[in-house]
């Protein structure tokens, strides 16, 4: 880690600051101040001029078996986290620690071992699954890559996983698009747990999915989880989602966490002023509820260049000075609450 | 005008859309199917209708065929009527369809980017519009267009009048779909889930735009939606509809606090909520049926958790809870009196 590690104590000592919050336990997967920037190249000859910083000093931890929430608005890096994590793009800065091993030191073939532990849900299961192969095919191929070359063996493992997932073993010789939305997600999940991984990145797993398909593949993954001892790092802009789903949650904004801790907490508690306009925003399901509401001005800034202060200084109906200058981190509130908000900083 | 025997208690604005009946058949394997089968209802001036269900519902082949824009083949209007402000738009001829469309009444898709022209700009996109139906100089039409940016929100709406649809973020981009859809200050906008692509912050400030507009122009708005929380917030009354036809309709109010129909109380339990915290939700199981493939009986009846015999057998009618409440259910056929749709328009006031 590097030049601003001084100045930001979540990142900078590892083992005190977050750990002393979450159990003692060896998390399943510990996330120590990761950065992702993508060079922007101008012109004809690529130059290359600005870092976008789409993901610029996140840590968390996730203890096996339970789920951490990471949410925020388009933009805000929480899709690049997921796959900084899984290192499908390797994180230009930071440490991540699955099962205690830090996968930068692996080699790459190691690498590609790991990530049996690691598997991945994705939000569109029109494009995440090949329609050329039989369901059977797209499941037998995680089996193949990691070397279960009984043909019978794979047959029996694809028909639990389909019994685990509610298909009917049937289906094994249908084509993708022969199935609705919430039958591919269920496909996707399938393959996804196959190898018995102990922890699930998925990424808006629900988002294309109608209301009562969602809460099916909703209680699924519940079900899963307690059958199965999963984590899950569930990335969602749907708040309401994380609530019903996630022991913990994560605010993202601009590249960075600006409040992690418990999920009652930050719902019912909310002290970032991000995260409450966030819940603000939300459409209440009761007419008798309406309510004249803070509406925030603007979209989110870019991340290449981001202002110097609190990213979110600009639409903060509670800015001042100090939030212009110099960016807040992240302090502890309470047995399992953070947030990086000067309003809560005493100094 | 027609109907006012449904209107609702302290509301007695003349009816702007009437559609009774209407059925939209489509084809397709050989086979012709309903996609929209014998829809009902009424909207008044000035007044906010939900649309609300699952895709496959039929909520958006509604609105095509009020545009007049049903792909024919293989879709087609196959019956009923579509009045609006006392004319049957299913007859009239293109080129007068063609004034009322975008004029009288206009829509505002869900991705405002593939519904914006990618390589004309921001303003080009208005004036056209503005060229259309009236007949106005190139300057007094840019000066509208600049206007009516500014009406809907948009920071320096002079430079944004020159910009392309990439240079804009989703939220400004709607932003210019709800300008193109007002400019000409129609009766009735129909909005086929304008916020569903937004980020929650970004969808209040569209929610907000659309309630202060409606506010101060006198705009009906048909707002279609799968999502029970803008139709809370937004709508005075709401229609549910199931695989084609509706299943309940309600003042905004009864919807959430009387609902009836089991299908319409599945979804609202289905939804997960940020205020409080439900331990496992309620899912309807199964899917909604394809068009035409439930034969008889009603056609949630396989996702029903209060199946009865009778529901497998026969379709229900629509009961009337009270004056302004409807529900297409066999449980209330014991307490409630049923409508014979056809017959609505005969039947004594209330």
């Amino acid at each position: 880690m590097t030049t601003d590690t001084a100045t930001r104590p979540e990142t900078a000592a590892p083992g005190q600051d977050d750990r002393t919050i979450a159990t003692d336990k060896q998390p399943l997967l510990d996330v120590q101040g990761m950065k992702i920037h993508f060079p922007q190249t101008k012109g004809f000859i690529r130059k290359q001029t600005q870092w976008v910083k789409a993901v610029d000093g996140v840590s968390f931890q996730l203890q096996a078996g339970q789920t951490l929430g990471l949410v925020g608005e388009s933009g805000c890096g929480k899709s690049t986290s997921g796959r900084g994590i899984t290192h499908l793009i390797k994180p230009t800065e930071g440490r991540v620690i699955l099962n205690g091993e830090d996968l930068e030191d692996l080699a790459p073939e190691d690498l590609r071992q790991r990530r049996r532990d690691m598997q991945m849900v994705f939000q569109d299961p029109y494009a995440s699954l090949n329609p050329r192969l039989r369901v059977e095919d797209i499941l037998a191929e995680p089996l193949k890559a990691h070397g279960v070359t009984n043909k019978a063996e794979r047959r029996q493992r694809i028909n639990e996983m389909l019994d685990v997932v509610g298909l009917n073993r049937g289906f094994a010789l249908r084509y993708a698009h022969e199935f609705s939305g919430g039958q591919r997600q269920r496909i996707g999940i399938a393959r996804a747990l196959i190898l018995n991984p102990k922890l699930i990145i998925a990424d808006e797993p629900v988002a294309a999915l109608d209301v009562s398909i969602q809460a099916q593949i909703l209680n699924l993954l519940k079900d899963l989880q307690a059958d199965f001892g999963l984590a899950y790092l569930f990335i969602s802009h749907d708040l309401s989602v994380v609530r019903h789903l996630c022991n913990r949650t994560a605010v993202m904004y601009l590249g960075r966490i600006v409040e992690i801790g418990d999920t009652e907490q930050i719902f019912s508690n909310p002290m970032h002023p991000y995260t409450q306009t966030l819940l603000d925003a939300i459409p209440v399901s009761n007419p008798r509820l309406r309510r004249e509401r803070v509406i925030l001005k603007g979209d989110v800034p870019s991340p290449v260049d981001p202002p110097p202060g609190c990213a979110f200084a600009g639409r903060c109906p509670e800015a001042h000075a100090r939030c212009r200058e110099e960016r807040p981190q992240l302090q502890a509130q309470g047995t399992d609450h953070q947030v990086a908000c000067h309003l809560h900083d005493p100094a | 005008m027609t109907s006012v025997s449904d209107a609702a208690p302290g509301s007695d604005a003349p009816t702007l859309l009437d559609i009774r009946d209407l059925e939209v058949r489509f084809r397709s394997d050989g086979r012709e199917v309903a996609v929209v089968d014998g829809i009902s209802f009424q909207i008044r001036e000035r007044e906010t209708l939900g649309i609300v269900g699952e895709s496959g519902c039929g909520k958006s082949v509604t609105s095509l065929s009020i545009m007049g824009l049903v792909p024919n083949p293989p879709g087609r209007v196959a019956g009923g009527e579509i009045r609006f402000a006392d004319r049957d738009l299913l007859t009239l001829r293109e080129r007068d369809m063609r004034r009322i469309r975008g004029n009288e009444i206009s829509m505002i898709f869900q991705e405002p980017m593939t519904s914006l022209n990618p390589v004309f700009t921001i303003g080009r996109q208005i004036d056209e519009v503005l060229h259309l139906h009236n007949s106005l100089s190139n300057a007094a039409a840019r000066q509208r267009s600049i206007a009516m940016l500014e009406k809907v929100g948009i920071p320096r709406p002079e430079a944004i009048y020159d910009s392309y649809p990439y240079q804009l973020s989703g939220g400004m981009r709607q932003r210019v779909m709800i300008a193109i859809g007002l400019a000409c200050e129609p009766r009735l906008l129909i909005a086929d889930e304008p916020t569903t692509a937004l980020d929650v912050t970004i969808q209040a400030q569209i929610l907000d735009l659309m309630r202060g507009l409606r506010d101060s122009t006198d705009t009906a708005i048909m707002f279609i939606t799968h999502d029970l929380g803008v139709v809370a917030e937004m709508c005075d009354r709401v229609v549910v509809m199931y695989a084609g036809q509706v299943v309940e309709e309600a003042p905004v109010d009864d919807l959430f606090n009387n609902t009836q129909h089991p299908y319409t109380l599945g979804l609202m339990a289905s939804m997960p909520d940020a205020s409080q915290k439900k331990d496992r939700l309620y899912a309807i199981p199964g899917q909604v049926p394809l068009p035409g493939s439930v034969e008889r009986g009603c056609r949630f009846a396989k996702r029903c958790e209060k199946v009865m015999d009778r529901c497998r057998q026969e379709a229900p009618p629509l009961y009337r809870i009270d004056d302004t409440h409807t529900s297409r259910c066999w449980l209330h056929a014991d307490t409630h009196e049923p409508i014979n749709v056809e017959r609505l328009q005969e039947e004594p006031s209330p």
